[in-house]
């Protein structure tokens, strides 16, 4: 009996510890969910291409709120940019990619705040990008993924609640010369990528991989090899 | 599914699984000669918006491969982005405006501008 009695007082420890997990990671969202009150839109946020100037417009008052420095890439000017909201959360995402024959990226993310940005986390300038690259966001698991570096990393996919780069995906041989557009599946536990041949005018092709938060090998299997045009641009999106 | 857009004004809709066409015609996005900048699907998965060089957003539904509706605008249009809600849509905008369109309506609501600065790129928060 008295055995009994300590298994299931270590049973109800046991859950105790449960909900207090359950409950640190509840009160840090719900603390990310300012906004959260409506999906209706509260603010209208745009990019400006080269200089990367964030501009925040409040819809309820149809007023400009400011205008805010996004990702930089050592002060360098001439980039393709990228700005997306993170899901219904308070928090956006800014990233830059290089135009022309420069080869950097870089993203930075930031909290809106009574009508300011607010940065909250900064990555560091990386080398050896080429294209204008991409940024594709999960609301579900709230990952992005974002940033491939030619012949080196596939994507960089970052959790936007413990702010933190969580894989490096491999680049793999079937991602060729180029990966063009990615994105993740509504689910979030797919990633299909685009991937144009630079040196074949005329091909394209479509992978897919399982998402693996911790591990830098995911495998990808190519799906679709086309021949097109590939001059000029193309999107992906996975649903 | 998965929707692959090219410069060549087209879109092929593919399931994701089968990894098979689900419109056997591309569906066409733009007028001829006019690229396509941007696609964004809205949350729901079942309209799809694309922002073009011919300075139109176009909305379809890619289950039965039709425009549903078309927003006029002046210049290139970069970037297209869906609110949430799925009532809205952002738009970037060659004129030097991003627009606060509602997609009910078709109609600009508000906008947002900055001297010597061009939209590139467009979301709501």
């Amino acid at each position: 009996m008295i055995q009994i009695r300590n298994e299931s007082k270590f049973f109800y420890l046991g859950l105790f510890d449960e909900f207090i997990i359950l409950f640190t990671k509840y009160s840090a969202k719900k603390s990310m969910l300012s906004l959260a009150d409506s999906n209706e839109p509260k603010y209208l946020i745009w990019s400006s291409s080269n200089s990367n100037k964030i501009k925040l417009h409040d819809l309820e008052t149809k007023s400009e709120c400011g205008e805010f420095q996004g990702a930089q890439a050592a002060g360098m000017a001439t980039t393709w940019t990228h700005i997306r909201e993170l899901g219904d959360t308070n928090m956006i995402l800014s990233a830059c990619y290089p135009n022309g024959s420069l080869d950097f990226a870089n993203f930075e993310v930031f909290e809106i705040s009574r009508g300011k940005l607010i940065p909250t986390f900064l990555f560091s300038k990386l080398d050896g990008v080429k294209g204008r690259g991409d940024l594709t966001y999960n609301k579900r698991r709230n990952f992005a993924a974002l940033i491939p570096i030619q012949k080196n990393i596939a994507y960089h996919l970052f959790d936007c609640t413990t702010l933190k780069i969580i894989c490096r995906s491999k680049w793999q041989k079937v991602h060729g010369d180029q990966i063009e557009s990615f994105d993740l599946d509504s689910s979030g536990r797919r990633i299909a990528t685009l991937i144009k041949e630079q040196f074949v005018r005329s091909r394209i092709s479509i992978t897919t991989a399982s998402i693996l938060p911790m591990s830098n090998s995911i495998s990808h299997k190519e799906l679709i090899r086309e021949r097109i045009d590939v001059d000029g641009i193309h999107w992906l999106i996975a649903r | 599914m998965i929707y692959l857009a090219h410069d060549v004004n087209k879109l092929n809709v593919y399931d994701f699984e089968k990894m098979e066409l689900i419109l056997k015609e591309p569906l066409k996005l733009e007028q001829p000669g006019k690229c396509t900048r941007w696609i964004d699907c809205r949350y729901d998965g079942n309209l799809l918006a694309s922002a073009g060089w011919d300075g139109t957003t176009k909305i379809y539904d890619h289950r039965v491969g039709n425009i549903i509706k078309v927003i006029e605008g002046k210049d290139y249009v970069y970037c297209v982005r869906w609110s949430l809600d799925g009532e809205y849509l952002a738009t970037a905008n060659a004129d030097g405006n991003a627009y606060h369109t509602s997609f009910s309506t078709g109609k600009h609501i508000g906008f947002s501008s900055q001297p010597n600065l061009t939209p590139s790129s467009v979301c709501y928060a």
